[in-house]
């Protein structure tokens, strides 16, 4: 799988900051490209042992020339052998591209991996290559986890060694999206009616139609199961302006991800997005438009183009009283995700604190005021408020803490009884 | 009636009232700077922030 250095046969691996393939033997660098070309040169080389056969056999190139028409390019797929490891404590299935052998499953941190086949998997057609050294992804995450204030004390002072670079595999969709929407006008001057004297507010609502349209490129949706959705959306966005056509040599000491979501799959996800991304856009168009809300629309889409893909991250798992935290580093933006465990005593302690605090400053100013049943009415008001937002805010990293710590038991579950996610 | 007057006879409902405010405050503050320190990249990237898409009107 890995490719070897041309100059003493040690593997090579991908250097993120030189953006070059290195050998750790020989200390020689190559460019990710070159090394492809100087393989299929010594193979032709080898093929061709008499370059003279070239020009007399004639008729062997015609033969292969009729070969290669007879099958349509669009129908031609490229496979690449992937070696496949299993991890027995969450079932995920990893390809590891190194030839040192990794013991530690980079989604649930369990030493439990065990190779489990060699497979021929799909050729991606493009791939960011890893713009984010190892050392670099650390000092993001450890920078943030410093400065974790909430954290346990254990997770903050924690070092962490065991990263992983990995390759997920992603579809990248073009969708035209064009769609006729019911605009609804409001009319913003008051407009009463008077019946006597009684007095009625009438809103004058009009409606309109506008038509836009929106060129979705590279839509991008994550074309693996084992990583959860919202997760991997986090982790977005990548940067597809700097892609590259698939080479494996950047795959050269890191870990990839299998696809297993189908090129439709792929589609209906990036056309769910492309969706939501036109209401945004078309919200966003008709505030410098003439206002206006949408109250229905009528959509029709083409996809163009759907290649696959492969975004760099890197993966850190803390072990926190025997639960996993994934914290995950984009690795071309460097942009950090994930969350960590909460100190709860410390979390009270301080909330109870600033709340006594403010008890004590607001009686005091409020019991001085001569307004004080207006002033009273508008604490409890803004009371009752702030502990509504404060409440759904607490859910809310709740829910994500849960997420964290569960989605890939489910995963697992569903994946050991055959069922579809 | 002034309000040192007032507070006497509406201690209780004072103190009462000005809880779920301080408690509420207090909640909001904590729980931004929980989710400000622990919480990070917890917001979906925008997909058009690398300018890959184009709306227009017909």
């Amino acid at each position: 799988m890995t490719e070897s250095c041309p100059d003493c046969g040690a593997p090579l691996f991908f250097n993120p900051e030189l953006q070059v393939s290195e050998c750790h033997r020989c200390g020689g660098y190559f460019f990710p490209e070159d090394i492809n070309a100087a393989e299929q040169r010594a193979l032709s080389l080898k093929n061709n042992s008499n370059p003279l056969d070239n020009l007399s056999g004639s008729a062997s190139a015609e033969d292969t020339d009729v070969i290669d028409h007879d099958i349509a390019p669009e129908y031609v797929e490229e496979f690449i052998e992937s070696p496949i490891y299993i991890c027995n404590q969450c079932g995920a299935e990893i390809i590891i591209n190194s030839t040192e052998a990794s013991t530690f499953c980079l989604y649930c941190g369990c030493p439990t991996l065990v190779f489990s086949r060699i497979s021929q998997t799909r050729k991606p057609n493009y791939i960011i290559p890893f713009g984010i050294s190892r050392e670099r992804a650390l000092t993001a995450i450890q920078e943030q986890m410093r400065h974790s204030f909430f954290a346990p004390k254990a997770v903050r002072k924690v070092k962490l060694e065991d990263i992983h670079g990995i390759y997920i595999p992603y579809w990248l969709t073009d969708i035209d999206y064009e769609a006729t929407a019911n605009i609804e006008l409001r009319k913003n001057e008051s407009n009463y009616v008077y019946k006597g004297s009684k007095a009625s507010y009438v809103e004058e609502i009009t409606h309109t139609a506008r038509c836009g349209l929106c060129s979705f490129k590279r839509i991008t949706t994550d074309a693996s199961y084992t990583l959860p959705n919202d997760f991997s959306k986090c982790l977005e966005p990548y940067n597809t302006n700097n892609i590259k056509p698939f080479n494996k040599n950047y795959l050269a000491g890191f870990y990839s991800d299998i696809a297993n979501i189908t090129v439709d799959e792929g589609k209906e996800d990036a056309l769910e997005r492309a969706e939501q991304m036109f209401d945004k856009e078309m919200e966003r168009a008709l505030k410098y438009d003439g206002g206006g809300k949408v109250a229905s629309k009528v959509g029709t889409y083409q996809i163009t183009n759907c290649d696959s893909a492969m975004f760099p991250a890197w993966f850190v798992t803390i072990r926190y009283q025997n639960t996993p935290y994934t914290i995950a580093v984009n690795g071309q933006t460097g942009k950090v995700n994930g969350i960590l465990p909460v100190n709860y005593a410390k979390f009270t302690f301080i909330t109870v604190l600033t709340a006594l605090v403010i008890w004590t400053v607001t009686f005091l100013m409020t019991t001085q005021s001569m307004y004080i049943f207006i002033a009273l009415g508008l604490v409890a008001m803004i009371g009752l408020f702030t502990l509504g937002a404060g409440i759904r805010k607490l859910k809310r990293i709740k829910k994500r803490l849960r997420q964290a710590k569960s989605s890939l038991v489910y995963c697992y579950v569903h994946k050991r009884q055959g069922a579809d996610l | 009636m002034t309000p040192e007057i007032l507070i006497d006879v509406f201690l209780i409902p004072i103190i009462i009232l000005i809880m779920p405010f301080a408690v509420g405050i207090a909640l909001l503050i904590c729980s931004t700077l929980l989710d400000k320190s622990n919480n990070f990249g917890d917001n979906a990237g925008e997909f058009d922030e690398f300018g890959n898409n184009d709306f227009r009107f017909k």
